[in-house]
């Protein structure tokens, strides 16, 4: 038994003897092809199973135990077919010259050596081998060295393998395990060696300098590019060395600088800076600077790379001079053909016959089309070159929505579509450049006109969003965008139908160019269409942080709790003045330019009073004030008349004229504006009682409504966000209030009421709780009804600064 | 009193369009040059308010143009701007850095562009600093 295990050991010394052999032999024929090093592999392979047999002890007559298997699998494992092939052949012409009884036994064992390691060859592939593919090789080969005992003859198979099963199967195992670790050792540093090369081969050719240094600036490692560039003879005589030892003193400071500041960032900086080639030529390079990376990721140095980008720099002002000269040359004949154009369709040479007229027209709309196309072009170019400036200053934006609204009065008056201002962000700052912002939004809102069925109202709105958000909308009623062309509706030349470009007169550049600027602002442009129902796109900007204004002593309101006005007015200028005067007496204002829009906004928003002027862009405003008069919300508004001819205009209301709380002459004497807010505020005026009820039942609503009678102006909130834009909105004399809410607790809307606001809590909930002195009255739903409710509500009006007057409409 | 406007550009259909532009603002009273040379003489002579000076000119160009105008004593303090169709940024900062009052970007809309002068001299006027 001792000598089998003896005999064994002398197998594995032989192992570990081939296997030295083969790594020189290996790194020998290293140049010659995959298929010669296979051959290789199988011959050294077969060598050792060869020799293996020929150290073997006998065992039995014809019998002898040793480690061939694990050469012919490893070179099956490692080589592939050919070198199986080989080592199989050897190996089993030697087994069957020494003959034997055991002859036939051990070709079949060699044989399914060869299969196994095949097996497991092509099973991995292409894959990278893993130490479970070497461990299972090892035991699959040892299983098969056990399967070649069975094909003895029965009694002389049990027989040996009781003696040299044990000792055979393990070092099988154990030499398979040492020579397939060893062997896949070899084949990474091999290809490790082979992908050192391809890299180094790679920094060696390449043309541009790259190098990594430690971070104290020396250099660890350059490509022959870096030693040219640095006049250094070879890459060796760089090594070592830092910029001072090749720059003067000043330059080599700033390249430091700013290795420093990206080994403090760790982050990749990229600087373009002029620089002196080695054939003396001046010109510009790229520098990009990397953190350089040990493998605990500390940074050790840094690894730079420079460009010659002369060349580029040189096309891009040739570029940029093309575009002038282009942009001149074009711009100038343009001139002279839109002037005589614009002059004569201007009618500035006189009448002229329908037919001309209308193809001058022609002419001069296409010229305006060219212009704008220019226009168009250079800004893109401005855009994609990086050359458009942003001077960004802290603006208001109020101001830049009216001058863009302003602007757009070219476009709008041939479609009679007017502009309506919604303002529910007072005093929102933003910090950007206004000219930009003002530049989208001409194009946001010129394209919304374009868009627009003929005498539409488009919609410009300024709202705050959470998160310190505003939201500039520019909302209009067209036939909306198309599914299949949403997806490109910012590409450079998108037009929704090929046709637009000739109806709609656009370049398709406007919305490309209106995105970057926004993005640039550091914003977002979106936009939301329905097919037939118009569309909003939304100018998303981050707000200003509002620094601490002492807000006016006289009315004490929360800001965003400010009450709003509605200007009517269609002269750009006068709604700005009369913005700023009610911004000043902490107002929010809305401005419908016509009474169309006024009609719509009054319709959908709660004004505390509006702004009227008398003559309103040729229509009467007295006609609007008869229509809010009949109308069924707004109905009793008050109004501030604003009109150059005051007296004479206020002749013709008398009569009708209630509500009215003064008569402005333009232009407005502050003074005067802010006596009439007074009045209003301080709600010296006569009118019918506010009440707000909370509630979502329908049916509890309309009784209560009915109970109460047309005395009281009800509004109704049917939930808990509802009722808090209600009080955001408007002022109430009271609120009867519900508890539970679809969104919440009645109790909620407590904290968000001005203090002075009565309160009745008319809720299903059983409340027994003091709720504090503005709830007057506490009625649980099932116990009181709502004839009772508004029984109290009429016993406790009187005690309220209201006086209720005895006119309603149509009175 | 009017206001005198000298509009100076080489093209002589440009120069005709812009006269008439600029006088439906009955308030002007409006010549032309027809060269940086000629606008030296007549703005020496004639005294005007503003001179409004094409950029792109043969011989004498708009800045030197300027730079003419604000040198000599008779010249020195009218104001100018340029009307010009090349308005990349870099370069009506350079126009501005030369002392114009303001630009004004060809094509011009011919029914804006008294509006557009009268704005000019009238930010001037309050001291309002332009674009």
């Amino acid at each position: 038994m001792g000598t089998i295990w003896q005999s064994l050991l002398a197998n594995l010394a032989l192992v570990s003897i081939f296997l030295v052999g083969w790594d020189i032999i290996s790194d020998l024929a290293r140049r010659t092809s995959r298929k010669v090093q296979d051959l290789l592999l199988g011959a050294v392979m077969a060598g050792g199973a060869i020799i293996s047999m020929l150290l073997a002890m006998p065992i039995a007559s014809g019998f002898i135990v040793d480690l061939r298997s694990a050469f012919i699998a490893s070179a099956a494992f490692f080589g592939g077919w050919r070198a199986a092939a080989i080592a199989t052949l050897c190996a089993i012409a030697f087994r069957l010259y020494l003959g034997g009884a055991g002859a036939w036994p051990g070709v079949t064992g060699i044989l399914i050596s060869a299969a196994v390691g095949l097996g497991y060859h092509y099973a991995i592939g292409g894959r990278r081998r893993k130490s479970v593919d070497i461990l299972g090789l090892g035991a699959a080969v040892a299983a098969g060295s056990a399967i070649g005992f069975m094909l003895f003859p029965s009694h002389a198979g049990l027989e040996i393998f009781k003696q040299a099963g044990l000792p055979l199967l393990s070092f099988v195992f154990v030499s398979q395990i040492i020579i397939g670790v060893l062997l896949d050792r070899q084949w990474r540093r091999r290809e490790l060696a082979e992908a050192n090369l391809i890299f180094s081969a790679m920094v060696r050719e390449l043309p541009d300098c790259l190098n990594v240094k430690d971070s104290q600036g020396r250099f660890i490692a350059a490509n022959p590019a870096t030693a040219r560039f640095m006049r250094a003879g070879s890459v060796d005589a760089l090594i070592g060395k830092t910029d001072f030892d090749f720059f003067p003193t000043d330059l080599a400071e700033k390249f430091r600088q700013d290795e420093v500041s990206t080994l403090e960032r760790g982050e990749t900086v990229r600087i373009d800076q002029p620089a002196v080639f080695p054939d003396e030529r001046k010109g510009w390079i790229a520098t990009l600077k990397a953190p350089f990376r040990d493998e605990a990721g500390r940074i050790v140095g840094i690894i730079t790379y420079n460009r010659d980008v002369t060349e580029q720099r040189r096309a891009a002002q040739l570029k940029n001079e093309f575009i002038s000269t282009v942009s001149h040359e074009l711009r100038t004949p343009l001139t002279s053909i839109r002037g005589s154009l614009g002059l004569i369709a201007a009618g500035v040479t006189g009448a002229l016959p329908p037919k001309a007229a209308n193809l001058v027209k022609i002419a001069h709309t296409n010229s305006e089309r060219l212009v704008h196309l220019i226009n168009d072009i250079l800004d893109m170019e401005k855009i994609e070159s990086g050359k458009m400036v942003f001077q960004v200053t802290r603006t208001a934006l109020r101001p830049v929505l009216e001058q863009a609204i302003a602007g757009s009065t070219n476009y709008m008056s041939e479609k009679q579509i007017r502009i309506a201002l919604m303002d529910d962000a007072p005093r929102a700052e933003a910090v950007l450049d206004p000219d930009r912002l003002h530049q989208v939004l001409a194009n946001l809102l010129s394209n919304a006109i374009k868009f627009s069925p003929d005498g539409e109202t488009v919609i410009l709105r300024l709202q705050r969003q959470p998160g310190r958000k505003l939201r500039i909308s520019v909302i209009d009623r067209g036939s909306g965008i198309p599914d299949t062309f949403q997806d490109q509706i910012f590409e450079k030349f998108a037009q929704a139908d090929a046709s637009n470009t000739r109806s709609k007169g656009g370049t398709g550049l406007g919305l490309s160019i209106a995105k970057t600027i926004v993005e640039k602002l550091g914003g977002s442009l979106s936009f939301e269409t329905g097919e037939g129902t118009g569309t909003a796109f939304h100018v998303d900007l981050l707000e200003a942080e509002r620094p601490p204004r002492p807000e006016p002593a006289v009315i004490v309101r929360k800001r965003d709790n400010r009450l709003r006005v509605l200007i009517c007015e269609d002269e750009a200028d006068i709604s700005a003045v009369l913005a700023m005067l009610l911004d000043a007496e902490n107002f929010t204002s809305d401005v419908a330019p016509d009474i169309a829009s006024a009609k719509t906004l009054l319709r959908t928003r709660d004004y505390v009073a509006m702004t009227l002027d008398i003559k309103l862009a040729g229509e009467s405003g007295i006609e609007l004030f008869r229509h809010i008069r009949a109308s069924a919300t707004n109905a009793d508004i008050p109004v501030i008349v604003i009109s150059a001819v005051a007296d004479e205009t206020r002749r013709s209301l008398n009569g009708s004229a209630i509500g009215i709380v003064d008569w402005l002459e333009k232009p407005v004497d502050p003074d005067r504006l802010h006596a009439a807010l007074e009045k209003i505020v301080t709600r010296k005026l006569d009118r019918r009682p506010n009440i707000l009820h909370v509630e979502d039942d329908e049916g509890v609503l309309t009784v209560m409504s009915e109970g109460l009678g047309p005395d009281v102006c009800i509004s109704s909130a049917r939930s808990l966000v509802q009722a808090q834009e209600a009080i955001a909105l408007q002022r109430f004399d009271l609120v009867i209030l519900d508890i539970g809410l679809p969104d919440g607790s009645g109790l909620d809307l407590l904290k968000d009421l001005p203090p002075e606001t009565p309160v009745i809590v008319f809720s299903a909930v059983e409340l027994d709780q003091n709720l504090g002195d503005r709830v007057r009255a506490i009625m649980t739903k099932t116990k009181t009804s709502e004839l009772d409710v508004a029984r109290l509500v009429k016993n406790l009006l009187p005690t309220f600064d209201i006086h209720i007057h005895a006119t309603t409409p149509g009175e | 009193m009017p206001t005198k406007i000298l509009y100076v550009d080489d093209e002589d259909d440009i120069r005709e369009i812009a006269q008439i532009s600029l006088e439906l603002e009955p308030q002007f009273e409006v010549r032309s040059s027809a060269s940086g040379s000629r606008a030296l003489v007549d703005a020496a002579e004639w005294q005007p308010d503003l001179v409004l000076l094409d950029v792109m000119m043969p011989g004498m160009d708009g800045p030197e143009t300027l730079r003419q105008l604000a040198a000599s004593a008779r010249t020195a303090a009218i104001p100018v701007a340029f009307v010009t169709a090349r308005t990349q940024t870099h370069e009506v900062v350079r126009y501005r850095a030369m002392g114009a009052i303001g630009v004004i970007a060809k094509p011009f809309d011919p029914m804006a562009l008294a509006k557009d002068v009268k704005r000019l001299l009238q930010e001037r006027g309050s001291g309002r600093q332009l674009l």
